[in-house]
């Protein structure tokens, strides 16, 4: 395994080998499982927080930095990502966590990880550092390939440096939980609740329990203030979301698949998957849908019937890709722009 | 160049405008330094039509340039000589509001503020709020991923863009992204959003819509010196609150608003600082006098808080006039949109203020505070000789110092036709040569808005016209 700590490093690293698949942590095995010809390129050493202005709202970070790193030191400043990043305590890090679009409740509030991406520094198939986005978190010039990267899973470059937009972080937090008799009635409340003045900072469905759990942050006179108005029961504590935040549920054998999902549809599908072998919950108010299962046979044809795509994060005895994916022309034109020369297929 | 003989089979005459009369008034847009003569103007009104165009634009290799509302400050949708104009004014159908998907999908010809209108009935809005959207397109807000006053908090036009189905420069009819806010592969929504027009036309834009903030509080606050409202900026950013606009007005453009719309601002301010916080009643009665207690420590030496809609309006009507406003102190105007560091908004206005004294050209002030991005108003008098040119290098050293401070140059407007030569010095080679590959896998002939972004084209003729007639009904304006 190579393990690149300069930019340098990183392309040259590129350049010499015929294929070469780009990891960090592993946290999302079956994303970066490469095939035996392979030369595996962790980035998991070119690690450090370069610049961090707080008083600027940005800070830019090298690919390996753990997630848990740069979390701490915003903190510190009373800053955060508001998009609650994944996997963070396993040790996720921010090339993965930008390659894997791996955002979490907290994006319901002000937007994913491709929102708060404003920089970055990419190295393509043929080895050239390519810098784009900005420092300021205002910026139209140029095309938006910082944007772009985000869930690129090391397909079409290496992700080498990013720069994000953080914001304060709101002082306290609490959570409600609400029981709902069935998933039409959970569709139906976690629209009212997205479209409430309280200004949730999540919204996540437990289909099996019949649970919606939202959660409220700010000053926390206002936020316990807006909770009498949310009404259901006392919800879960700071632990039982850093545990959800690790996916701690799908801690079981099988594929772990995420599907992009809105939220009308969400109470057929549920109808359709719902199974004592798939454990399963709805992420962002209705925006993913998570599948765990060892026993994953009729999930294809529900995901087909419904024309939705669906990535296996986890288990690499099964296929990565699920359901109907987009074949475009230009999506093999730009692929050849970044990777030319076919580097980055080393993925299997 | 192909006979137009195909292309007008598509139309009936009177929505495939030719001739010299017809075709005036899309000479030109926002940035009314420039213009082009184009071939034709098409206006379709079916998405079919519009594809026929292009596909027809790109079998004949015949360049051609979709426009909106044509507001543009960069010369985003300034014609290509002897070109086609795709008019999107007429795909003007919100084909969608889902109010539980909070989510509305419409065609390019959309005006922005028709969205939040028709997402009101259901208790949402859509959030970027470029200053002419009252009469710009989303067609042209994606295009050039427009921004407005509140960036900061929500950001801009591309993070409230879920999906995008588009004709490509090639024919190919492709989309990105979709209903859902989540996404697995490239995002190429985000790619395509900003790319001024270089790819293709946006056939279907499917937005995010949200809540609108349940309460407001708005501060209008005079001071001495800018440098002081720009510390009460830095005082309120690291105290932990997060505002949805931040906004300062120099004294020459306090002036120009007073006459313009008497927005009675604090008498004698050397500059007025506009703080928004807004959210539910439970934070603002919170938040609300920690802004007090900040405020008073940065000492205005006067301190006006809207105690109802009417007031808070006003206060944002001097803010909104004074583009408009500033028109009646000078003949013409540039307005720049630099972007720099937060924290050294105080060098980049002293600096300025240097360069204006030292060439002896007005500069009037007027920035997006939260977040650096700064729009200078370079005044001059197009009939004198020479006098654009000379506010033309005011502004270019202006946008160098941008740079220089580590920021942008452009925060909303976009590159297009104005900013062009500058992006190289943004980008290093191979970044700009990436660019560029990019672009020519959108668009392999060059026919999409060719002329824009990149620097090197021809250009066509820079030229005094005045200020756009839209604006000086104060309809638009150059923010």
């Amino acid at each position: 395994m190579n393990e690149p700590t300069s930019l340098r490093e990183i392309s040259d690293c590129i350049t010499d080998h015929r294929r070469v698949a780009v990891a960090g942590a592993r946290t999302k095995p079956r994303l970066s499982r490469a095939s035996a010809d392979a030369t595996l390129m962790s980035l998991a050493k070119y690690t450090g927080i370069t610049d961090y202005q707080a008083s600027e709202f940005t800070i830019v970070v090298r690919a390996g930095t753990p997630m848990a790193e740069v979390i701490a030191t915003l903190a510190e400043r009373g800053q955060y990502l508001p998009f609650d990043p994944l996997w963070v305590k396993r040790g996720a890090t921010v090339g993965g966590t930008i390659a894997a679009n791996a955002s979490g409740p907290g994006r319901i509030r002000f937007g994913g990880i491709r929102d708060f991406i404003i920089g970055a520094t990419v190295i393509d198939g043929r080895g050239q550092s390519l810098r784009s986005g900005g420092k300021v978190v205002k910026n139209a010039a140029g095309f938006d390939t910082p944007k772009f990267m985000v869930g690129t899973l090391g397909r079409w470059g290496a992700i080498a440096e990013a720069t994000f937009k953080v914001f304060p972080r709101p002082p306290y937090s609490a959570s409600r939980i609400w029981q709902c008799a069935d998933h039409e009635e959970a569709r139906q409340r976690i629209a009212q609740v997205a479209r409430s003045r309280w200004e949730p900072t999540a919204i996540e469905y437990l289909p099996k329990e019949r649970q919606i759990w939202v959660r409220l942050s700010g000053p926390e006179k206002a936020a316990n203030g807006l909770l009498e108005d949310v009404g259901g029961e006392p919800g879960p504590s700071e632990a039982d979301w850093a545990a959800y935040n690790e996916l701690t549920w799908a801690d079981n054998p099988g594929s772990l698949i995420r599907v992009p999902l809105s939220l009308n549809i969400m109470p057929t599908l549920l109808a359709e998957l719902e199974s004592p072998d798939h454990r399963l919950r709805v992420g962002g108010a209705g925006s993913t849908l998570w599948i765990n299962s060892a026993d994953d046979c009729e999930i294809e044809s529900v995901l087909r019937r419904h024309h939705l795509k669906g990535l296996n994060h986890r288990d690499n005895a099964a296929p990565l890709r699920w359901g109907v994916w987009r074949d475009q022309k230009v999506d093999r034109a730009l692929q050849a722009v970044f990777d030319p020369d076919h580097r980055f297929t080393a993925f299997c | 160049m192909a006979a137009l003989t195909g292309l007008q089979a598509l139309y009936p005459p009177d929505r495939c405008l030719v001739g010299a009369a017809p075709l005036k008034s899309f000479e030109s847009d926002g940035l009314t330094a420039f213009k082009a003569k184009p071939r034709a103007v098409v206006l379709p009104e079916t998405a079919d039509e519009v594809i026929a165009t292009v596909r027809w634009c790109a079998e004949h290799q015949v360049p051609f340039v979709a426009r909106g509302s044509g507001t543009s400050l960069s010369g985003g949708s300034l014609p290509v000589a002897d070109g086609i104009v795709i008019g999107l004014n007429r795909l003007n159908r919100i084909i969608e509001i889902d109010p539980d998907d909070r989510i509305a999908v419409v065609e390019p010809g959309v005006v922005n503020a028709h969205v939040s209108a028709a997402a009101a009935p259901h208790g949402l809005y859509y959030a970027p709020d470029p200053s002419s959207q009252v009469i710009c397109t989303i067609g042209g807000n994606v295009a050039f991923n427009s921004g407005g006053a509140h960036c900061l908090k929500y950001g801009m036009t591309s993070n409230h863009v879920l999906g995008v189905k588009a004709v490509l420069a090639t024919g190919e009819v492709v989309t990105f992204g979709g209903r859902s806010r989540d996404e697995l592969g490239p995002d190429g929504t985000g790619l395509f959003c900003g790319s001024e027009g270089l790819f293709g036309v946006a056939l279907e834009i499917t937005l995010n819509l949200l809540p609108p903030p349940e309460a407001f509080h708005t501060v209008l606050a005079g001071y001495h010196s800018l440098e002081a409202a720009g510390e009460a900026v830095a005082a309120i950013i690291d105290s932990g609150l997060l505002p949805g606009a931040l906004e300062i007005m120099d004294a020459l453009t306090i002036e120009a608003a007073e006459a313009a719309v008497q927005c009675n601002y604090p008498k004698g301010a050397a500059a007025v600082l506009i703080v928004e916080l807004e959210g539910s009643r439970e934070r603002l009665e919170h938040e609300r006098p920690q802004l007090t207690n900040l405020l008073k420590k940065t000492q205005p030496f006067e301190t006006h808080i809207a105690q109802n809609t009417a007031e808070r309006l006003n206060i944002w009507r001097g803010r909104k006039s004074a583009f408009s406003a500033v028109g009646r102190l000078s003949p013409d105007f540039i307005v720049q949109d630099g972007v720099v560091p937060r924290t050294r908004l105080g060098e980049a206005l002293r600096r300025i203020d240097e360069m204006s004294r030292e060439t002896g050209i007005r500069v009037a002030n007027v920035f997006h505070a939260g977040d650096g991005n700064l729009h200078p108003l370079i005044l001059y008098n197009g009939s004198e000789p020479g006098a654009l040119e000379r506010a033309e290098s005011l502004a270019a050293r202006i946008l160098r110092l941008c740079l220089e401070l580590g920021g942008s140059i452009t925060g909303e407007h976009g590159v297009g036709m104005e900013k062009r030569e500058f992006l190289p010095e943004m980008f290093d080679e191979a970044t700009m040569a990436h660019f560029q590959e990019i672009r020519r896998a959108f668009d392999p002939a060059l026919i999409a808005n060719p002329g824009k972004m990149f620097p090197g084209s021809e250009a066509p003729a820079l030229g005094h016209q005045g200020v756009h007639p839209l604006e000086q009904k104060g309809v638009i304006s150059r923010e």
